[in-house]
């Protein structure tokens, strides 16, 4: 199972908000929101939860586990 | 976000005094290359004493190394406030490091070839000075292009700082494994010196790791305060010594078993400079790759 999230789409929602700006807000690198948007880094819970603080958006409408199907059918 | 039109100003006054101070800098450095010509040329072992032109000439070298040493550190200093966390920044920072450390290379030379002209060929010293002095110019007239071209502000100070030292962490180890190689070749000192030679070169090509560690370390101690990386930074740290401590485990045993069996033709040291340089090779590229 993989962790998707919706990152991106909500920076834009929020006034075109920059990964940088984002960054700054959380108190991480730029590096480190473009990889959880990328899916190459999972964030810790406490990250997870000032992220969804930032777009005042439970965590699970963030964050969500892609079924193991559809995981099979994305590397085919 | 802070405003840039109150810092604009400070930064423009600063980018307006960069270029005469550079050209002046620049213009110390050509002089210097011009005096040492023509020194080198009346340096012969019958000369009994300078012309006095060519005396009163030398006399401004010293100042004219101290005018581009100056320059080198004021240079230094305006590319360590604007961090930017690009490979070729990182190098130019490197660079400006080993440049300000020949100027002091510079004097050596200079007062070796003043104790040694008489008796000895000084023909490589000669060749020394001129190709630091070469590399002094390029510094300085390259930091003049960089700094009339660079922004105002730069974003994420840490992020920054962060891949700043791990590019000079990667120059560092290319350069370490090169030197300590230079040094058992033979081909720079005989091999009697080698040892010596080869420890001189290691610590050289670790100053600038070690300068911009301690300069990330300061920096950032007030601002941060606990942390000077984030959890990313963090995992991918550890991640990249897990690797670099399982790639080194099999060399080092190779070398304690061939050590065992006595069939190290080289010293020790080598192989433990070596295996440092490679360790810190391995380490930093990890981290580099897994931030692409």
């Amino acid at each position: 199972m993989k962790l998707q999230n919706n990152i991106r789409k909500l920076r834009f929602e929020h006034g075109e908000m920059s990964q940088q700006q984002l960054a700054d807000l959380i108190g991480v690198s730029r590096m480190t929101i473009y990889s959880i948007e990328k899916g190459n880094y999972v964030p810790s819970t406490v990250l997870a939860l000032r992220i969804s603080q930032v777009f005042k958006k439970p965590v699970e409408e963030i964050f969500t586990l892609s079924p193991e199907k559809e995981d099979q059918k994305n590397e085919e | 976000m802070k405003n840039n039109a109150a810092g604009n100003a400070p930064a423009m006054r600063k980018k307006s005094a960069a270029l005469p101070f550079g050209v002046v800098a620049a213009a110390c450095v050509v002089y210097c290359l011009a005096v040492y010509i023509v020194l080198q040329k009346e340096l012969v072992p019958g000369l009994a004493e300078l012309p006095p032109g060519l005396f009163a000439a030398s006399l401004v070298v010293p100042f004219a190394l101290l005018a581009a040493g100056l320059f080198h550190i004021f240079l230094l200093a305006d590319l360590l406030k604007r961090l930017t966390g690009r490979f070729l920044d990182s190098l130019f920072i490197l660079l400006v490091i080993a440049s300000g450390i020949f100027l002091l290379s510079d004097i050596t030379l200079l007062s070796d070839i003043g104790k040694e002209y008489r008796l000895f060929d000084v023909t490589n010293e000669w060749a020394m000075l001129y190709g630091f002095t070469i590399f002094h110019l390029f510094v300085i007239i390259t930091g003049v292009v960089v700094l009339k071209k660079r922004r105002a502000h730069a974003e994420g100070k840490n992020e920054a700082a962060y891949f700043t030292v791990h590019h000079i962490a990667l120059i560092s180890g290319l350069l370490g494994v090169a030197g300590v190689f230079l040094a058992m070749s033979g081909a720079a000192v005989p091999l009697r010196y080698a040892t010596g030679f080869m420890v001189t070169l290691a610590v050289l090509a670790l100053i600038p790791l070690l300068f911009i560690l301690i300069y990330w370390r300061l920096r950032f101690l007030k601002e941060r305060k606990k942390i000077t990386m984030d959890e990313k930074q963090a995992s991918d740290t550890a991640f990249a010594g897990l690797v670099a401590l399982l790639s080194a485990l099999p060399v080092y045993i190779v070398i304690c078993t061939l050590d065992l069996l006595k069939a190290l033709y080289l010293p020790v040291s080598f192989f433990i400079l070596l295996l440092f340089f490679t360790q810190l090779i391995v380490f930093s590229s990890v981290i580099l790759a897994k931030n692409k």
